[in-house]
């Protein structure tokens, strides 16, 4: 069963279309990450669900009852935000109970629910704590399980990670991913940072200018995604995006990127099938690209290194091929100097191609 | 010759001292980076060069000048700051060229002069098609190169960068560093930089020096200090996601010595022994172990030969974080390539003996040297 269901929902603010036609569905148990960047409309998504905003079109379902025209208190979710706005007075385990408190829950059910949910975040040790005492983690947590505290149809998650610092973040997404294993509960989890999509949800639906780009597994978005947009989104360092032109010669098919050119296996070739366009995107992940000293049957695209960068335990370069500059991720023992020619390849099951206006994935 | 020398510098702020008999060299054209959590003595140590601060001891030399009493402007020097501080009034091409009309240089240049340099630079950054725009009208790193213009154009002896692109976000910081690491070698400038980064200062140092608590730790190569840490502190910043720590007794055993606590037994060659011996009387260790250095494996085999379960999990796309309960501990290991696993998953661990680190307990000190050969640990 869909917890959440969205039918050709539009929001409109004036003449500002927000959310423009959305339709997915958030299955029961299943942690759905919404993710795009500032401006995509993830924030106008979450305050129609939470009641918080009109919808402008569309309908959407929580649980099974259409909610369009349910008041906030009466859409059975809950909502944890990126502040935590902990009740200062309060200890952890009395800021946790108050949702249940609120709604009149017999106080022995009350404790047992929130030691429950304390249990499950790791909060047992520093249920008498005030807020005051607590370190940032702790208070997040605690704001978190004051969220998940009332059994509800979906959980609302705004970013409730984004401003720890980066160790912080790191270790919660971990847990957050432990959690909702536990819990089993429907998680909407909103974000604009890829890393946390990816870590955790079970599905990620990325949003652009109000529109849904793709929905998927982060498998399927890493590896296949949809467009142009959801390929430079994803992955850090980003992937490379080159402009490409594919010349067919002697039943060969190349596709020649300023003056280097790359073979397309055949495969490949096959899907590029409309013999009028020639121009593309091709796109290739860092990682997937091979580099050589030597030229090489494997490596055999000259280039110049712009930018060498060692990091410990890899290494980023930054070459060009002609005009276009390329990042490639290979191991720390590769030492290059600016201005040096090496020789790069790739692994033709890893290249992507785009069309070049609509940005659309052929391959 | 030295273009900057740090000799044995103090600075206190009433009863806190800052910076504790600092000493460095950087050579011209260097890039040296100050790497050291936040409250180090970074800023202090970069404000002190600026002539900012005055220090209490010691001695600062640039060009092979003793610098201690000169007045900022006298150091030619140039500082930018994590917060670009431009002039929002002022187009782009006014805020570069601002340094060039200040009073002290004012009569040096003619404003056609001015103009030109303020192309140059503005070419230099790729920022040239901006120069009549406002501050308000640009992004977060086309500002950040506004504010590297009007360094520039100085053209001083040394630039000064303050945790400069700490603050943007991840995509454009990597490329920020990339390009301001091809910046300074197109211009063969002297750098001086600060971060609590150590990806970040790795990728665009020459040259480390990493401290804490106002102290010189250890100052290197960006590989030396990855591989050789003096430490357990300077090996605790370079890893990624953090760094696994094991505390170890040295015991002796039917002849074999061996590093034990309630989860591992290594047995150690006798030469490494000896060493452990003569340097720590307690016979305590503290095992590092990078995330990267731990293997998985979902069979058991010889590199993978420890039974542990997998507490959580992070894909992130051609990585993979996860989070090991081993024993008593949490170990972080992170992957290179993508495997299929589950929370609360049995697996099997092993480590990288070659690149396992021994620290003394009590003073932290990295007792494996650079240099040293010993046969290998083993499980």
């Amino acid at each position: 069963m869909a917890q959440l269901v969205f039918k050709n929902v539009w929001k409109k603010y004036g003449e500002v279309e927000a959310v423009k036609d959305l339709s997915f569905e958030c299955k029961d148990g299943e942690f759905l990450a919404l993710l795009g960047p500032s401006g995509c409309g993830k924030s106008s998504t979450l305050k129609m669900i939470a009641g918080l905003e009109e919808i402008t079109k569309g309908e959407i379902h929580i649980g099974d009852i259409l909610v369009n025209n349910l008041k906030p208190g009466a859409r059975n979710i809950a909502l944890a935000f990126e502040n935590y706005a902990l009740y200062p007075p309060l200890t952890v385990l009395q800021n946790i109970a108050f949702p249940l408190q609120a709604l009149g829950t017999a106080s022995a059910e009350v404790d047992k629910e929130a030691k429950d949910i304390a249990r499950i975040l790791g909060l047992t040790d520093i249920l008498n704590r005030k807020p005051s005492r607590l370190s940032g983690g702790q208070q997040q947590l605690t704001s978190l399980a004051r969220a998940l505290v009332k059994a509800v149809s979906v959980y609302l998650l705004d970013e409730p990670i984004s401003h720890l610092d980066a160790d912080l973040r790191s270790s919660m997404r971990g847990e957050l991913k432990r959690i909702h294993k536990e819990m089993r509960a429907t998680f909407l989890y909103v974000t604009h940072d890829q890393l946390e999509a990816l870590s955790m949800a079970d599905r990620i639906a990325i949003l652009n200018f109000g529109v849904l780009q793709q929905i998927g597994t982060p498998n399927e978005i890493f590896n296949h995604p949809a467009n142009l947009f959801v390929a430079g989104f994803i992955g850090e360092p980003p992937m490379n995006l080159l402009e490409t032109e594919i010349i067919r010669k002697e039943g060969e098919t190349y596709g020649k990127v300023d003056g280097a050119m790359l073979s397309i296996p055949k495969k490949i070739a096959d899907k590029i099938s409309q013999p009028n366009e020639t121009e593309f995107y091709l796109g290739i992940r860092p990682n997937d690209l091979m580099v050589s000293k030597e030229k090489s049957e494997n490596c055999c695209v000259p280039s110049e290194v712009y930018i060498y960068e060692h990091l410990g335990d890899r290494t980023i370069l930054t070459v060009r091929v002609g005009k276009q500059t390329l990042l490639i991720e290979t191991s720390p023992e590769f030492k290059a100097d600016m201005g040096e020619v090496i020789w790069i390849g790739y692994n033709p099951d890893k290249i992507h191609f785009f069309n070049k206006e609509t940005g659309n994935t052929i391959v | 010759m030295q273009e900057i020398v740090s000799k044995n510098v103090w600075k206190s702020f009433g009863i806190i001292t800052a910076v504790k008999g600092l000493s460095f060299e950087g050579e011209k054209g260097q890039t040296l980076v100050i790497l050291g959590p936040s409250g180090a003595g970074k800023t202090t140590t970069l404000r002190l060069i600026a002539g900012l601060e005055e220090l209490d001891q010691g001695e600062i030399y640039l060009g092979g000048k003793l610098a201690n009493d000169l007045l900022p402007y006298q150091r030619n020097l140039a500082m930018t700051f994590e917060s670009y501080a431009l002039y929002p009034h002022m187009t782009v091409s006014e805020n570069i060229a601002f340094p060039l009309k200040a009073p002290e240089r004012k009569a040096n240049y003619s404003n056609k002069e001015i103009k030109e340099k303020v192309r140059e630079v503005a070419q230099l950054l790729g920022i040239d098609e901006l120069l009549n725009r406002m501050p308000r009208e640009l992004s977060g790193g086309q500002r950040q190169r506004v504010a590297l213009g009007r360094t520039l154009i100085k053209e001083p002896r040394i630039f000064l960068f303050d945790e400069p692109i700490a603050h943007l976000d991840a995509k454009l910081r990597h490329r920020m560093r990339g390009e301001m690491k091809r910046l300074f070698k197109t211009l063969n400038s002297t750098v001086i930089y600060t971060t609590h980064d150590y990806i970040e200062a790795s990728a665009i140092g020459d040259k480390v020096v990493v401290i804490n608590k106002g102290e010189l730790q250890q100052v290197g190569e960006p590989q030396e200090i990855y591989n050789h840490p003096i430490n357990d502190f300077v090996f605790g910043l370079t890893c990624d996601p953090s760094a696994n720590f094991f505390q170890c007794k040295l015991v002796k055993r039917n002849e074999g010595y061996y590093l034990e606590n309630e989860d591992i037994t290594l047995s150690l060659p006798k030469k490494l022994a000896n060493k452990i011996l003569l340097s720590n009387a307690e016979r305590e260790i503290r095992l590092g172990i990078r995330p990267i250095d731990i293997v998985v494996s979902t069979i058991r085999s010889e590199k993978a030969p420890l039974p542990a379960e997998i507490y959580t999990f992070e894909p992130l796309g051609s990585k993979l974080i996860i989070t090991i309960k081993f024993g008593q501990s949490l170990l972080k290991a992170k992957l290179g390539e993508m495997m299929k696993v589950d929370i609360d998953q049995k697996i099997w661990i092993g480590f990288s003996m070659a690149r396992l680190y021994l620290f003394d307990l009590k003073t932290g000190i990295n007792i494996l040297k650079n240099g040293d050969k010993y046969g290998s640990i083993s499980i």
